[in-house]
């Protein structure tokens, strides 16, 4: 079992995460945020802990999208006492009165107007340090109400925050329980009771992070060439431990979401989210040599016509044809995507798999990211230096693939 | 088939069975200062006018009309528009101040012998004059105080409500509500009317929590259990799927 099955585990009930401070609650929360959002499922993240500007700044460095649907319910600010301001993706309530909290909650919920959400509550513990016996109350009132409505909760509560019969009766009223514990050297979550899982134990050495890319310190020839050399069919991966294949999952050709099924280390690495549209790639391309950036504005402007973008693309079929020339042109083994999965795939959902150290322009933090902390490709060239890589005997070649809005790939060729 | 009047408050027309409070009935808004009486009444009025297209009576005995507008301004209901259109009408009868002025569209009945037939008077005046469908009386606190005598104030209040049943109109007498807490004494008007909605504000712990309650609702299978509300910027909602926690 894997801590993404964990994640994504659909269960219609209260799934109460038991752990000490600091043994990664929060941040298991925000990967089920960031997991579901990429599936398009609506998320209601009530936060007690922490403002709503520190929750989505940690949540955009996680990977969300600028423009990230996220439905926040900010029951921090008013209660420390603050002026809170509600806007169309936030909702105040005061985590000190359990009726404002329920209606805050019901507000997103009539906002989001959808079925099936998922309402994350991070934390239980100050509306218990506030209200006492009363949560278990709110608990089987109000958060059981909500699950038999077809909607999921995952709520944390720190252990210890209070008596030990109160732990015992909120994890009695919920449906499911799992538990963070952290030592020096390992992290462990354990499935204590689970609708949809077998109770099991997934540990994991705490290890230290991988530095962070450094371009002035790490771009040299030596570093290059071992790069390159990675990423070439039989050649040796610049990080022992990769090498799995994992899916990418793509929702339609509009967008696509980086979201990696089946990340082992948790929590050494959390896979990121990534929402690509062209606005992004035409803000890099400014600073491109004008021969580019023609081409480039060029086949924005045709996309914005419709002329790339046949609405019949989004089936199983014509993605996998769209598909085809890519797997073709890859000459690396370990770049990009390597299969279409259409036995799975389905009109609005198409599955790839890519291989996991990859390097590929959009899956900058899930493949090379993870594999050689390297810039992705696609970063204004020239930040690298044009006159670099050609000295180094690389030559880049322009791939422009016409994927709707997402559209431009720029893949990277050893020059003959 | 009996006819109902949907009061257009979210939440609450789905607390009276989704039927709203049955037509003709005198339902009584009880609550404490700063509860939203007054919102809840106006918003029962505003509705009324805007989407069932009945036209409204507004009875003040206590607070200017003028400041009832300005208190309600920031809810954004063009309340000047509709008594331009003759769809809403301000009656203030406050037998305590005296205010002679004549003020446009305003009818003043300003007395110190302020009795039943007084109120009578204006409701009539308030019927014939824009044939208003839903009433307020706001509050009738200030009418059962003239009375001092317990039997009179019974009669007295009696006397209206059977005028009010000849008049076919949806009545809500607003009251104040006495005791703030869960337990709390009758008042002889909850025994009188058709109808009693509370709207209850309770401090515990420096908390303050908001609940709403159909006490009583006559011809009606009603939820009489609580439910919380707030007061937002679009007046009252409340919150028929919640319940309150202490």
């Amino acid at each position: 079992m894997s801590l993404a099955r964990i994640q994504e585990a659909k269960d219609k009930g209260i799934i109460l995460l038991v752990g000490t401070p600091g043994a990664g609650k929060s941040t298991f929360c925000q990967q089920v945020v960031l997991r579901n959002v990429s599936m398009d499922r609506p998320v209601i993240l009530v936060s007690t802990e922490q403002s709503p500007y520190e929750v989505i700044e940690l949540l955009r460095k996680r990977g969300l999208g600028e423009k990230g649907e996220l439905n926040l319910v900010d029951a921090f600010t008013q209660t420390v006492g603050l002026e809170c301001v509600q806007n169309a993706g936030v909702v105040c309530a005061n985590c000190s009165d359990l009726n404002s909290l329920s209606i805050a909650i019901t507000r997103m919920r009539e906002r989001t107007g959808q079925k099936d959400t998922l309402l994350v509550l991070d934390s239980l513990t100050s509306p218990y340090l506030f209200n006492g016996t009363e949560i278990i109350k709110f608990m089987r009132l109000f958060l059981s109400k909500f699950v038999s409505e077809g909607n999921s909760v995952i709520a944390t509560i720190d252990e210890g925050c209070g008596k030990q019969e109160d732990i015992g009766a909120m994890m009695s009223v919920s449906d499911g329980i799992m538990r963070i514990e952290k030592s020096k050297s390992s992290i462990a979550i354990e499935v204590i009771k689970h609708q949809g899982l077998e109770p099991e134990s997934i540990k994991s050495p705490l290890e230290p992070k991988h530095d962070e890319f450094k371009l002035e310190r790490d771009l040299n020839r030596e570093f290059m060439a071992l790069w390159f050399d990675s990423l070439r069919k039989g050649g040796k991966s610049l990080r022992e431990e990769t090498g799995d294949y994992v899916n990418l999952f793509w929702p339609n050709l509009a967008h696509w979401s980086g979201m990696l099924w089946d990340p082992k280390g948790f929590p050494k690495m959390t896979y990121n989210l990534n929402r690509y549209d062209s606005s992004q790639l035409r803000e890099a391309n400014s600073i491109n040599p004008w021969k580019m950036r023609f081409k480039l504005e060029l086949l924005f402007t045709a996309q914005k016509l419709g002329l790339y973008m046949p609405k019949s693309f989004s089936k199983v079929k014509d993605m996998k044809m769209v598909s085809k020339p890519i797997l073709k042109n890859v000459d690396f083994e370990h770049s990009g995507i390597i299969e279409y999965r259409d036995d799975i795939s389905k009109t609005d959902e198409h599955y790839f798999r890519i291989y996991e150290s990859s390097d590929c322009c959009g899956l900058e933090n899930i493949g090379c990211a993870i594999a050689s902390h390297l810039p992705p490709p696609c970063l204004p060239v020239s930040l690298w230096g044009w006159n670099w890589m050609e000295g180094n005997g690389m030559r880049w070649r322009l791939n422009v693939w016409d994927w709707g809005t997402l559209t431009v790939n720029l893949s990277l060729y050893r020059g003959k | 088939m009996a006819d109902y009047i949907l009061t257009g408050i979210p939440g609450v027309d789905k607390i009276l069975g989704n039927q709203g409070i049955p037509k003709g009935h005198s339902i009584l808004i009880s609550g404490g200062p700063g509860s939203g009486k007054t919102t809840f009444s106006m918003q029962f009025l505003y509705t009324g006018i805007t989407t069932h297209n009945e036209a409204g009576l507004y009875i003040t005995l206590d607070e200017d009309p003028e400041d009832i507008k300005k208190n309600m301004s920031g809810l954004g209901w063009d309340l000047e528009k509709l008594e331009k259109e003759k769809k809403l009408l301000f009656i203030n009868v406050s037998p305590v101040r005296m205010d002679t002025s004549e003020k446009a569209g305003l009818l003043q009945l300003g007395m110190k012998e302020f009795k039943l037939v007084k109120l009578l008077e204006a409701i009539k005046t308030g019927i014939n004059e824009i044939n208003a469908k839903r009433i307020v009386i706001d509050p009738i606190t200030i009418f059962t105080l003239q009375y001092p005598d317990e039997i009179e104030r019974i009669y007295a209040m009696r006397d209206l409500l059977s005028d009010f049943r000849k008049n076919g109109c949806t009545n809500l007498l607003i009251s104040e509500l006495k005791g703030t807490g869960i337990e709390r004494e009758h008042q002889f008007e909850e025994y009188l009317v058709q109808g009693v909605i509370l709207l209850r504000t309770i401090m515990k712990d420096g908390k303050l929590s908001r609940m709403f309650q159909v006490e009583k609702m006559r011809r009606l299978a009603v939820d009489n259990q609580p439910h919380p509300y707030e007061i937002t910027n679009n007046g009252i909602e409340v919150y028929p799927d919640l319940v309150v926690f202490k």
